[in-house]
């Protein structure tokens, strides 16, 4: 259990100690939203569009108000402030007024006493359509003569990079591969469904409970929504069940529900969602699509890149600029490139809005530029791997954005070690010269990751902290980030406990609360490590040193450096002079000595401009590879991934098992994404909205997973840790389709990667020869 | 839920009938996997649910004159489990063994899984090949139904309101008989079958009175058997010539609806095959 | 309609509609609000309770055909302290967000009560119906063995 990595300095940090959420959870006593009962509460069903894009023709509410234990029904009529949901662009409105433009989308809120009554009256409220033709992909979105449902031209948003002069390079390469490749949908399948409960109070303020991941978000949505000042709102997380990006922009739209329905009938609301609804109007990994192109010399110098990179956002926009912008930056993969091209494109379809999703934007441009990179290798006839160590990013590299990469750049330690602990040498053979029904087969896939939000935005990095000492040498910690299940309130406790010299174990986290710190920003973009860790770093560094100051007196000394054990503090230079942790504390207290500090953090400066195209976006990056080893049967086309090491520069490991068990979690998910999650929408309706239908993986099919950390400190990271959550979501699939082109020569341009899709790629094969 | 019903559990199979006969809206419940989550998504809407859990001699496995008898309510571990399903009847214990998963199988009765009657169905393609039969009792009759003319459709048998199955009947294979039964799942935890076969070899070690049957799930609306298939591969030393021609005769006649979810029509197709050469490999013990 | 059973241990009696699920009458009825609804269908294992002494969805079941039962939840697990399995998730970091933990803990009671020390084989069959999204799993099987290592010396 108490393992550490590298050489470790602290007491605190760099340990595995157990997270500080488990005794709860393994009793099944921690609280989830729709474990929380509040007196006269009612519940809230959504009525929902039936139709993918359509004119609301009527609403008829009278005959679900007839049901016994309704108490209303609500509409966009109703709402007080502005009928939408503050994202980025606003066109996502709370209710839908006049039209819908996806089958699923909210049209009107029932609440009644029980949540049985509320659902079977949401479906007693009739409401008739007239329907419009509707936009099922991408492609025909960006027709000019497509039905517009966004705009002029359907773009959600536009993004363009450009670096050197690629075009012209590609017209006088030596080498060029070019590739178009599509992904699918990826349901976010956290095991807790999204639910909120509103609670109005006697002075007019309300506070809403729930499963979230960013709380702020939430608050701003419920101001705008109520119209109410920004002190009357108070949002609390709850024990969340899982979120990977799925709680992070679509609760806003459950919490203002639940808001505006207690607002109204001044009673606590809750909404929780079925599971087939989640499926139904939640946000999805947005499916892709992407043309991609390398150029490179005789000697494997990549030369040039150029992707059209064209998500499919849905109906609204929610958080799509920025999903575009993440995967746009990093399209072009972890090379260091001269001449890059990047045309990126979100477009309005009539299905489910897409939103956050682990990875944001990187699993699907991962997926293009490193398949892409394994077709290079093969036209140039030398090794993958060959390949990648010509092109990777090192210090001094730059990335498609002419950001220098000057520090903490650990891709070709990562790889290196990918490669030895995957067996990558004895296993690799080209595919030509592998037999046999059941094939073996590796394949690597590696990626760059700019941790926060960087230049996509740049106004929210930034954390608040606030760090409390008790009388006892317990401590009380606030921060605006949120626990997931990821173990960021045990890290922030180590942090915390480093800093002020006390044991992990006298730390204890508050449920995150808005009313605690200022706006935090999201629990997003691998974040909460490096901004509530500085800014908790930040408030208990203030503290310790009135503690230092004190220790000095209790010692007897004027002047000198304190160390603490944990248990004790100590001089650097006499380390037998020393004083126990508690008595410090206690002796503060005699003194009137604050021990209370609140803390702040700001990310580093970042330079990129939206006009350019150019710039610094990211203050820093973590670097990742994945080598997976398949067995493919190639007469069932079915494949069973065998093993799968997955290395990951983070800069430090703070808690090297929640490191790994983020590692272990991410790789199954994008395994999953590789192979078998497969969602369905056709003509905009869903057609396998449940578990039984949509197939996550289970205990069964996970292969060995060997987690690796590689530690190139971060100068302004909380001991030098960078960010870690959604790098292992990134590289695996691709890692896995690559290894079935090794087994097979089978090359997928689609994922997921089915039975189906391989047997298509082997019928044409043989027909070719 | 919503849906309000009635429960009953009699403690007869008298009381049962009664109870059936009074109310035309009532649905017998065995393990409930597959009705509580019909009346849950609206799909049926019952007025009375009759548990027949009380009525103990509906479960269990017995060996009499009449072949072995599993009676309707036995779980899927109860078969999986069972010390007669062994030999020719491996088959449909190891089908019932990797149906759903642990938790499921603790309730989910074999008795359920064939009026059930969904195309994967696990127990059927095994039930299928062994002969099965069903033993339908009304409220003063009993019948024999052979199981292939029980199932008639996706989630359809014969049975009508007022009658229960009480049997399930394989008969005696006096002679040496073997069987295999296989799937595609998309995951290995637990998933509906996309596509599945049983295949049964009466007489493998004898090459001219051998007799090879082979059933089909989720190919066509029922278990599909092939007549002029099995013809191809019985009594003869068995090829990978007459396996693929059985093969071709089987998918000139099967239709797999093109809207599952599953598989593709194509991709079944193309286990039929595999899904032949595979059991009769692993009955007979030689490679294809 | 009125039900009579054993709750972790103690007799009680309810009275109830007929259309109350197991897990409906363990949350609502009696509180008992450990036992998870992750699906509603018996598609993810979060519901999983000790009917009888074998693992169920409790999703799947009518609170009705509770009666004359003994059903155990994750509330009575730890009502001696934390049992080795619990305490194998803690060290394992078999646990991230927690909410299938529950199911996952229930269907490896079971599991050590039908056979002290499982194969690997009967540890997959055990967990196979149960999702969990967060760990990938790895740390989970650990838990297992850890357990299994545990009552074998």
């Amino acid at each position: 259990m108490k393992k550490t990595l590298s050489k470790n300095n602290f007491h605190s940090v760099g340990n595995s100690v157990i997270r500080n959420d488990v005794i709860e959870k393994v009793t099944g006593t921690a609280k989830y939203i729709d474990d929380y009962k509040f007196g006269d509460m009612l519940y809230g069903a959504t009525v929902r569009a039936t139709v993918p894009h359509g004119n609301i023709k009527s609403f008829n509410s009278a005959l679900a108000l007839k049901i016994d234990g309704v108490i209303a029904v609500y509409t966009y009529k109703d709402v007080p402030g502005k009928n939408e949901v503050p994202f980025i662009l606003n066109d996502y409105p709370l209710l839908a007024s006049d039209k819908v433009l996806f089958h699923g989308q909210a049209i009107a809120l029932v609440v009644a006493k029980t949540p049985e009554i509320a659902k079977f009256a949401a479906k007693k409220v009739e409401v008739t359509y007239q329907e419009l033709p509707a936009i099922n992909d991408v492609h025909q979105s960006l027709k000019k003569d497509a039905v517009k449902i966004f705009g002029n031209d359907n773009i959600f948003k536009r993004y363009d990079i450009i670096r050197g002069d690629a075009e012209n390079v590609f017209e006088k390469a030596a080498v060029v591969v070019e590739g178009k490749y599509t992904t699918n949908y990826q349901v976010h399948a956290y095991l807790e469904t999204q639910g909120m409960v509103a609670d109005p109070q006697p002075d007019g303020s309300i506070v809403i409970y729930g499963s979230m991941q960013c709380p702020f978000y939430i608050h701003d949505a419920i101001v705008h929504i109520l119209n109410v000042p920004q002190n009357k709102v108070r949002i609390v997380q709850t024990t969340t069940g899982g979120a990977f990006g799925g709680k992070e922009d679509v609760p806003s739209i459950v919490a203002a529900h639940a808001a505006l329905a207690a607002y109204l009938s001044k009673k606590p609301v809750k909404i929780i969602y079925s599971r087939e609804e989640d499926f139904q109007a939640m946000s999805k990994r947005h499916p892709s699509y992407i043309e991609m192109k390398y150029a490179a010399d005789k000697k494997g110098k990549i030369t040039a890149a150029q992707v059209r990179y064209i998500l499919d956002g849905g109906a609204f926009s929610t958080l799509s600029p920025v999903v575009l912008w993440r995967g746009a930056v990093h399209a072009a993969g972890p090379y260091n490139i001269p001449n890059v091209k990047i045309e990126a494109i979100c477009a309005a379809t009539n299905k489910v809005p897409c939103g956050a999703f682990r990875g944001f934007g990187q699993p699907q441009t991962t997926f293009a530029n490193e398949s892409l990179i394994d077709e290079l290798a093969v036209k140039l006839n030398i090794s993958p791997l060959e390949l990648r160590r010509i092109n990777m990013m090192k210090v001094g590299s730059r990335t498609a954005t002419g950001q220098k990469i000057t520090r903490s750049c650990g891709l070709e330690k990562v790889i290196k070690q990918v490669v030895q602990k995957s067996d990558w040498n004895k296993i690799y053979l080209s595919p030509e010269k592998r037999t046999g029904t059941i094939r073996t087969g590796i394949g690597i896939a590696a990626s760059f990751y700019g941790v926060g939000l960087g230049a996509g935005g740049k106004y929210l990095d930034r954390a608040g902290s606030y760090v409390q000492v008790q009388k006892d040498g317990t401590v009380i910690i606030a921060i605006g980030n949120t626990e997931l299940g990821q173990g960021v309130f045990t890290v922030i406790s180590q942090i915390a406990a480093e800093m002020l010299g006390c044991p992990y174990n006298f730390v204890r986290v508050l449920k995150t609360d808005t009313t605690r710190v200022p706006d935090s920003g999201p629990t997003v973009a691998s974040r909460s490590t490096l901004m509530s860790g500085n800014a908790v770093r930040n408030a208990a560094g203030i503290i310790r040193l009135r503690i230092d100051k004190m220790v000095l007196e209790m010692l007897n000394v004027k002047s000198g450096a304190v160390k603490s054990n944990g248990k004790n503090y100590f001089l650097s230079s006499d380390p037998k002079k020393k004083v126990r942790y508690q008595d410090v504390v206690k002796k503060c207290y005699g003194k009137r000595i604050n021990l209370t500090s609140n803390g702040w953090y700001a990310g580093e400066d970042v330079t990129f401009s939206q006009e350019t195209g150019q710039g610094n976006a990211y203050y820093t990056y973590s670097y990742s590879a994945t080598a997976a080893i398949v067995k493919v049967n190639t007469e069932t086309c079915e494949v069973s991934v065998e093993k799968l090491v997955s290395g990951h520069d983070i800069g430090k490991a703070l808690n090297p098992q929640l490191c790994e068990g983020q590692i272990e979690g991410g790789v199954i998910q994008s395994l999953g994404y590789a192979l078998t999650e497969n969602l369905i929408i056709k003509n905009g309706i869903m057609l396998n909205p449940s578990f039984a239908g949509y197939l996550i993986p289970t205990s069964s099919d996970i292969p060995e997973i060997i987690p690796v950390i590689v530690e190139e400190p971060y100068h302004d990271g909380p001991f030098g840790a960078k960010g870690l959550g959604e790098p292992p979501m990134i590289t695996p699939a691709t890692a896995i389709a690559n290894a079935i082109y090794n087994a097979t020569g089978w090359r997928t341009d689609k994922l997921p990667v089915t039975p189906e899709v391989l047997l298509d790629i082997k019928k044409h094969l043989w027909k070719k020869i | 839920m919503f849906s309000r019903f009635d429960y009953y559990a009699p403690q007869t199979l008298n009381d049962a009938f009664a109870a059936l006969s009074k109310n035309g809206n009532a649905r017998i419940l065995a393990g409930g996997t597959d009705l509580v989550v019909n009346i849950r998504s609206g799909k049926i809407k019952p007025s009375l649910i009759v548990d027949l859990k009380k009525i103990k001699w509906l479960s269990g496995v017995t060996k009499t004159d009449r072949g072995i008898e599993i009676g309707p309510l036995t779980t899927m571990n109860e078969l999986a489990e069972s010390s007669l399903l062994k030999g020719p009847y491996s088959l449909l214990s190891y089908a019932a063994k990797i149906m759903g998963c642990y938790e499921i199988r603790n309730r989910a009765t074999v008795g359920g899984n064939i009026i059930n009657a969904s195309p994967g169905a696990e127990t059927l393609t095994p039930l299928t090949v062994l002969h099965a039969s069903v033993e339908v009792s009304g409220n003063n009759n009993k019948k024999l139904i052979p199981l292939n003319k029980f199932v008639t459709g996706p989630n359809n048998t014969v049975l009508s309101g007022g009658e229960i199955v009480t049997k399930i009947i394989l008969p005696f294979y006096p002679q040496l008989t073997a069987g295999y039964y296989m799937r595609r799942a998309r995951v290995k935890g637990m998933d509906l079958a996309s596509v599945n076969c049983s295949v049964l070899v009466v007489n493998p070690n004898n090459i001219e009175k051998c007799q090879v049957r082979a059933a089909f799930g989720t190919v066509m609306p029922t278990p599909y058997r092939s007549q002029k298939a099995e013809e191809i591969l019985s009594g003869k030393k068995i090829t990978l010539d007459l396996i693929k021609q059985a093969a071709s005769v089987i998918n000139s006649e099967i239709n797999p609806r093109a809207t599952s979810l599953r598989a593709t029509p194509e991709y079944k197709r193309f286990m039929v095959e595999y899904f032949l050469k595979t059991g009769l490999s692993k009955i007979l013990g030689v490679t294809f | 309609m009125k039900i009579k059973f054993k709750l972790n241990g103690e007799l009680k009696t309810a009275e109830i509609v007929s259309y109350m699920t197991l897990l409906e009458v363990l949350r609502d009825t009696f509180g008992l609000t450990g036992t998870k609804c992750g699906c509603g269908n018996g598609e993810c294992g979060a519901c999983t309770v000790i009917m009888n002494g074998h693992p169920v969805r409790s999703c799947l079941i009518l609170g009705v055909e509770a009666d004359g039962s003994e059903i155990f939840t994750i509330e009575s697990v730890s009502a001696n302290g934390l049992s080795d399995l619990q305490k194998a998730f803690l060290e394992e970091g078999a646990v991230q967000c927690g909410f299938c933990t529950p199911g996952f803990i229930m269907a490896g009671e079971a599991l050590f009560k039908r056979t002290q020390n499982p194969t690997d084989e009967e540890i997959k069959i055990a967990l196979g119906g149960h999702l969990c999204r967060c760990t990938g799993y790895d740390a989970i099987f650990k838990a297992f063995k850890k357990v299994k290592v545990k009552k074998t010396l």
